[in-house]
């Protein structure tokens, strides 16, 4: 029967051909999506990596310091009180970031946000809070020491560093 | 002859067909073997060290100079077990057992997801429990964890004190582990 014979032949083509165009549209799409997912992936190590990057700085900086890793409570809230500090601190760290740190032990049991004010008795201070425009962030939390200068004590607090997104 | 041909042709054909699929199911998963993750490697391991770091220089709020810093009270836990510390009438090392546990677990990230054991071993002498006789071993949080075979981060902090006119060495060691329960 060579009409029937030609006939599925031509068949047996179009669906090879058809099998072949269908596949290489998905490999088209696995290979989009597959790159789409990665870029995100990028952006969040990069993200990682300027808070780890941020955070090891701040924890050594000598304007936030007393040594590395333990925070000078005088020197967080004269800082605040610097006119434009935190257009200051971004020409040290950059502008797409916060920090905050929080006392997690107090002696005299001062958690309050410090103030020239209520200085000493306070135990947690915010930096360049006002990035709100700034839709995706990160943060990222260590522990570290607060010196108090006045009563001569450490205690535990913890630093909150916030990366932003442009 | 031609039917056989036929049957041929179209065993060839699906041959094709599961070749081509298993080709690109391989390049599939060649691709998914090369994907980028969020690593947290470098974070977890500065945070970890930076725990044991911070609660070490932590003030536990007694004057006494063998109790004034959780690092003093773990040697005084260690060479001097019984002192009791200023006027509190407790022992070193209850205030050593009590004080690591509240704070390490003021960090959410430890108390929620993570088992932590803290071990103190001497450095170039051994100290021995004049109650027991035997050699001392501090271990503070989950003791299981030292010996388990569980993935583990681990950060050390070298203690150097002078107690009584001598110098002591001890070594701390952080052990965290995720949970899995």
């Amino acid at each position: 029967m060579p009409g029937r014979s030609g006939q599925s032949n031509i068949i047996e083509y179009i669906f090879m051909t058809l099998f072949v165009i269908i596949m290489i549209v998905v490999l088209i799409v696995f290979i989009s999506w597959f790159q789409y997912t990665q870029i995100g992936m990028r952006g969040g190590n990069l993200q990682a990596e300027r808070a780890e990057f941020l955070m090891n700085y701040m924890i050594n900086s000598p304007y936030l310091v007393l040594e590395n890793s333990m925070l000078d409570d005088s020197k967080l809230t004269s800082l605040l009180y610097m006119d434009d500090y935190c257009n200051n601190l971004d020409g040290i760290f950059g502008d797409d970031w916060s920090l905050e740190v929080e006392l997690l032990t107090s002696e005299e049991g001062c958690y309050a946000n410090c103030t020239l004010e209520n200085y000493p008795c306070c135990g947690s201070w915010t930096f360049c809070d006002n990035r709100r425009d700034f839709n995706k962030t990160r943060n990222y939390v260590i522990p570290v020491n607060v010196f108090r200068k006045m009563s001569d004590h450490v205690e535990l607090a913890s630093m909150r560093v916030t990366v932003y997104a442009k | 002859m031609q039917n056989n041909e036929a049957g041929m042709k179209g065993q060839t054909t699906m041959i094709v067909l599961v070749f081509m699929l298993i080709l690109f199911a391989g390049l599939g998963l060649f691709l998914f073997s090369l994907a980028e993750n969020v690593s947290q490697e470098d974070y977890m391991d500065l945070y970890v060290n930076n725990l044991l770091l911070s609660v070490m220089r932590t003030d536990t709020g007694y004057d006494d100079i063998n109790c004034k810093s959780v690092s003093d009270i773990i040697t005084c836990s260690f060479v001097m077990p019984d002192w009791i510390c200023g006027d509190s009438g407790m022992r070193c090392r209850d205030i050593a057992n009590q004080s690591l546990s509240e704070y390490i677990e003021a960090f959410e990230l430890i108390s929620e997801n993570y088992r932590y054991a803290l071990q103190i071993t001497s450095q170039g002498f051994v100290a021995i429990d004049p109650a027991e006789g035997k050699p001392i071993e501090l271990v503070f949080g989950d003791a299981e964890l030292i010996d388990s075979r569980e993935s583990k981060r681990t950060a050390n902090y070298a203690i150097q004190k002078r107690l009584g006119g001598s110098n002591y060495n001890l070594k701390a060691t952080l052990l965290i582990s995720r949970r899995t329960d």
